[in-house]
C-alpha cells in the first residue's frame, strides 16, 4: 500500500513540475549549504586527526605565556636555554629541543622577495624531534649541518610557486638581512604558505644576522616523553619544575605547557563553535524551505479537494488520506535533499579544488562520509513530512460530501 | 426478500446560521436485496442528501440507517470509510475519475484502500474494465476517453470490489441521450445478470422507469406519487437543463 502511495506521490509531483521544482529550491539550497559546510569541516577534522597521528601523542610544547597563536609576540619573558636544561632533567622526558625564529624579508634574483619565517634550531642529536614536528623532509639537496656557514634549507614554495618570477633550486642564492645564503636543500611540501616559505639556517648564522637576539633565549621548546608515560602527567611535572626555575607562583606562570592533543583539542573547540554557528545560519534557510513545502502542500490540498472527496467516497480512511499527503510532502523534501547533497558535495569539492590549486593549502578537503549523505537525505525527508503534516491533516479531516461538491 | 438498506425516520438538518434547513424530514425508505430502485424528485427534494446517507458519506442528524442490518448512523468516519470501500460502489453524474491516473489505475484505487495485493488488484481491475467493454482502453487517462467511456470506467470502478449496493447519482446527467441510454442498459443488464442491488437517483422520469420501483421524494419525505405541479416543475427543469446543454 505504501508503495502505491509513493507512486501516487511521484505522479502528483511530476504533474506539477514547475511548482515542485520551485519548492525544491527552498530545500536544496539549505541542504547543499549544510552538506558543503559539514563536508569541509569533516575534511578539516580528518586532516587534524592525521596531523595529530603524524606528530604523535608523545610530544609536549612549551611556549611563553600568551603566544600560542601570536607568532611574533615577544612581550612576555622569553624562554631560555636554562629552561631547556630544566625540562631535560624532568623524569619521564626523553628528549628536548628548542627553536628560535624571526620574520624577515628574503630577496633573490632581480626583484623577487617575500616575507618569511627564518628558523633556527640546535643541530644536535635531538634535531629529529623538531624535524618530526615541522614534518619537513628534504626533497632536493641535503639537510643543514653544524659546519654550514651561510647556507640555508628553504621551503617547497621557492622551488615551485608561480607568484615568484624566478624559482629557486639548490646552489642558488638568497639574501636575508643583507647576508647572502646558498641554498643546500629544499623541503618537501608541508601544506600552508607560511610553512612552505620558511627558511632554516644554523644558529651561528642566525645570531650573526640578528645580533640583538639574546643567545640564551629560545622561541619555543618541544619535549618528547618516554614510551609508556602519559604526556598529561609529564606536563604537570614540567610546570612544577619550570615555576621553580623561573621563580613564579602557581597561577601566575609566564609560560604554557601543553600536549599536542590539548593544542588540537582547543583548536577543535573553537572550530566546532564556528561550525555550529554556520550550520545554524544554513538551518534558517531550511526552515524557510520547510514553510515553502507547507505552502505548496496547502495549495495541493485545496486543488485536489475533489480528488480527496472521491478517494474518501471509494473507501479511503482519514489515515489513508493523511498518509498520502505526508508521503508526498516527505518526498518533496527528499528530492530537495538529493539535489542538495549533490550540489553540496559539488560545492565542497570545488572549494577543495580551489584551495589546493589556487591557495596551495591542504586544509580544505571535502570529506563525504556515509552518515553525512544518509543524514542529509533522512533529515530532508523528515523536514518535508513534518511541514506537510498540517496540510495533510486538513486534507484528511475533509468532509467527503463537501469535498465532492467542489469543482 | 431481506432489506439491504433501511432508513428509519431520518432527519438531516443543516444549520445555516440563523436558519435551519431540513433537507430530510423523517424519511423512511427500504431497499430490498437485489432490487433496482430509482429515487426521483425535483431539485431540493433531498434526494442527494438521501443518497449520501445510503452511501455512508454522511450520517443523519436523527434517525437510523441500517446497512445489511447494521446501524451506521452512529459510526465514526473511519468505520464509514471502510463500509463504503467494502459494500458500496459509487457512480457519479460527473464520473469523478482521478484525471492523473489511467482507467486501470482508477479502477484499482478502491482496491488499494482494501489492502489487496497488486496482482489481485490488477486482475480485478482488468476483469471489471473488460466487463464494461473497455479492455482496449485500460491505459488511457480520462481526458483521452469520451463521456460515455468515462462513465463506464466509473461503473467498472464501482464494480471492482463486488459491492452489495451500487449507488448511481444521476448517472446519465452529463451524457447525451444515446450514450445515457446505453449506460442505463448496462446498469439494467448488471442488475439482471448479476442480481446487483442498484439505487439510482434521478429527476428524469424516463430514466427512472428503467428501475423496478420508483420512490418519489418531495420536501425530504417519500410520497406515494408526485402531484401534477411537481411533475410539471420537473419537466420545466429538464427542459431548461437541455437548453443549457445545447
Amino acid at each position: 500500500m505504501i508503495k502505491d502511495y509513493i507512486k501516487m506521490a511521484f505522479e502528483n509531483l511530476r504533474h506539477r513540475k514547475v511548482r515542485t521544482f520551485l519548492t525544491l529550491i527552498g530545500i536544496f539550497v539549505g541542504i547543499a549549504a549544510v552538506v558543503a559546510l559539514v563536508s569541509l569541516a569533516q575534511g578539516f577534522q580528518n586532516y587534524l586527526d592525521a596531523e595529530f597521528k603524524e606528530l604523535g601523542a608523545d610530544k609536549i610544547i612549551i611556549n611563553p605565556a600568551g603566544s600560542s597563536f601570536g607568532l611574533n609576540d615577544r612581550t612576555p619573558d622569553p624562554l631560555t636555554k636554562d629552561d631547556v636544561a630544566t625540562i631535560s632533567a624532568v623524569k619521564g622526558v626523553k628528549e628536548v629541543s628548542s627553536y628560535s625564529f624571526q620574520v624577515s624579508t628574503v630577496k633573490w634574483g632581480r626583484d623577487d622577495q617575500t616575507f618569511a619565517t627564518i628558523i633556527t634550531y640546535p643541530l644536535d642529536e635531538n634535531r629529529n624531534l623538531l624535524e618530526e614536528i615541522t614534518t619537513a623532509t628534504i626533497l632536493q639537496g641535503r639537510k643543514l649541518k653544524n659546519t654550514d656557514g651561510f647556507k640555508a634549507v628553504v621551503g617547497y614554495d621557492y622551488l615551485t610557486a608561480n607568484r615568484f618570477s624566478e624559482n629557486l633550486i639548490t646552489g642558488k642564492k638568497i639574501t636575508i638581512e643583507g647576508k647572502e645564503f646558498e641554498i643546500v636543500g629544499i623541503n618537501d611540501k608541508i601544506g600552508s604558505q607560511q610553512d612552505d616559505e620558511s627558511v632554516f639556517i644554523t644558529e651561528n648564522a642566525y645570531f650573526d644576522i640578528y645580533p640583538d637576539e639574546d643567545k640564551n633565549d629560545v622561541g619555543a621548546i618541544f619535549a618528547r616523553v618516554h614510551e609508556g608515560e602519559a604526556p598529561a602527567d609529564i606536563v604537570k611535572k614540567i610546570e612544577k619544575d619550570l615555576r621553580k626555575q623561573r621563580d613564579v607562583k602557581e597561577g601566575e606562570e609566564d609560560f604554557e605547557v601543553t600536549t599536542f592533543e590539548d593544542l588540537i583539542q582547543s583548536f577543535l573547540n573553537i572550530f566546532n563553535i564556528v561550525q555550529v554557528v554556520l550550520i545554524g545560519i544554513a538551518g534558517i534557510s531550511l526552515v524557510v524551505g520547510g514553510i515553502g513545502i507547507m505552502n505548496t502542500m496547502y495549495t495541493a490540498v485545496l486543488e485536489r479537494t475533489k480528488d480527496i472527496g472521491i478517494m474518501k467516497a471509494i473507501g479511503a480512511k482519514n489515515s489513508d488520506v493523511l498518509l498520502i499527503f505526508v508521503i508526498e510532502s516527505g518526498f518533496l523534501g527528499l528530492m530537495g535533499g538529493v539535489l542538495g547533497v549533490l550540489i553540496g558535495a559539488g560545492l565542497a569539492k570545488a572549494v577543495e579544488y580551489l584551495g589546493t590549486n589556487a591557495f596551495g593549502t591542504e586544509l580544505l578537503k571535502a570529506a563525504l562520509p556515509w552518515w553525512l549523505i544518509a543524514g542529509a537525505l533522512g533529515f530532508a525527508f523528515l523536514l518535508g513530512s513534518l511541514f506537510g503534516t498540517l496540510p495533510a491533516r486538513r486534507a484528511s479531516k475533509m468532509n467527503p460530501v463537501d469535498a465532492l461538491r467542489t469543482e | 426478500m431481506k432489506n439491504i438498506i433501511e432508513l428509519k425516520d431520518v432527519w438531516k438538518t443543516y444549520d445555516m446560521g440563523e436558519m435551519k434547513v431540513h433537507a430530510l424530514r423523517g424519511l423512511n425508505l427500504e431497499v430490498k436485496k437485489g432490487e433496482f430502485l430509482a429515487i426521483m424528485g425535483p431539485s431540493g427534494s433531498g434526494k442527494s442528501t438521501a443518497m449520501n446517507m445510503v452511501g455512508c458519506l454522511d450520517v443523519p442528524t436523527t434517525g437510523h440507517i441500517f446497512l445489511d442490518g447494521k446501524d451506521i448512523s452512529e459510526m465514526g468516519e473511519s468505520e464509514l470509510a471502510q463500509i463504503r470501500g467494502k459494500k458500496i460502489g459509487f457512480i457519479f453524474q460527473k464520473f469523478n475519475l482521478l484525471t492523473s491516473m489511467t482507467a486501470k489505475e482508477n479502477v484499482m484505487l478502491p482496491l488499494t484502500f482494501q489492502n489487496l495485493s497488486r496482482s489481485e488488484r490488477e486482475e480485478l481491475a482488468e476483469q471489471a474494465l473488460k466487463m464494461v467493454e473497455l479492455g482496449d482502453r485500460m491505459y488511457h487517462t480520462p481526458n483521452e476517453l469520451s463521456g460515455g467511456q468515462q462513465q463506464r470506467v466509473a461503473i467498472a470502478r464501482a464494480l471492482a470490489n463486488t459491492p452489495d449496493v451500487i449507488l448511481a447519482d444521476e448517472p446519465t446527467g452529463a451524457l447525451d441521450s444515446k450514450t445515457g441510454s446505453s449506460v442505463l442498459d448496462f446498469l439494467r443488464e448488471l442488475h439482471e445478470t448479476r442480481g446487483t442491488t442498484i439505487v439510482m437517483v434521478t429527476h428524469d422520469e424516463k430514466v427512472a422507469h428503467k428501475a423496478d420501483r420508483i420512490a418519489y421524494l418531495k420536501d425530504g419525505m417519500v410520497v406515494n406519487s408526485l402531484d401534477e405541479d411537481t411533475t410539471k416543475k420537473i419537466e420545466i427543469q429538464n427542459k431548461e437543463m437541455q437548453k443549457n446543454e445545447a
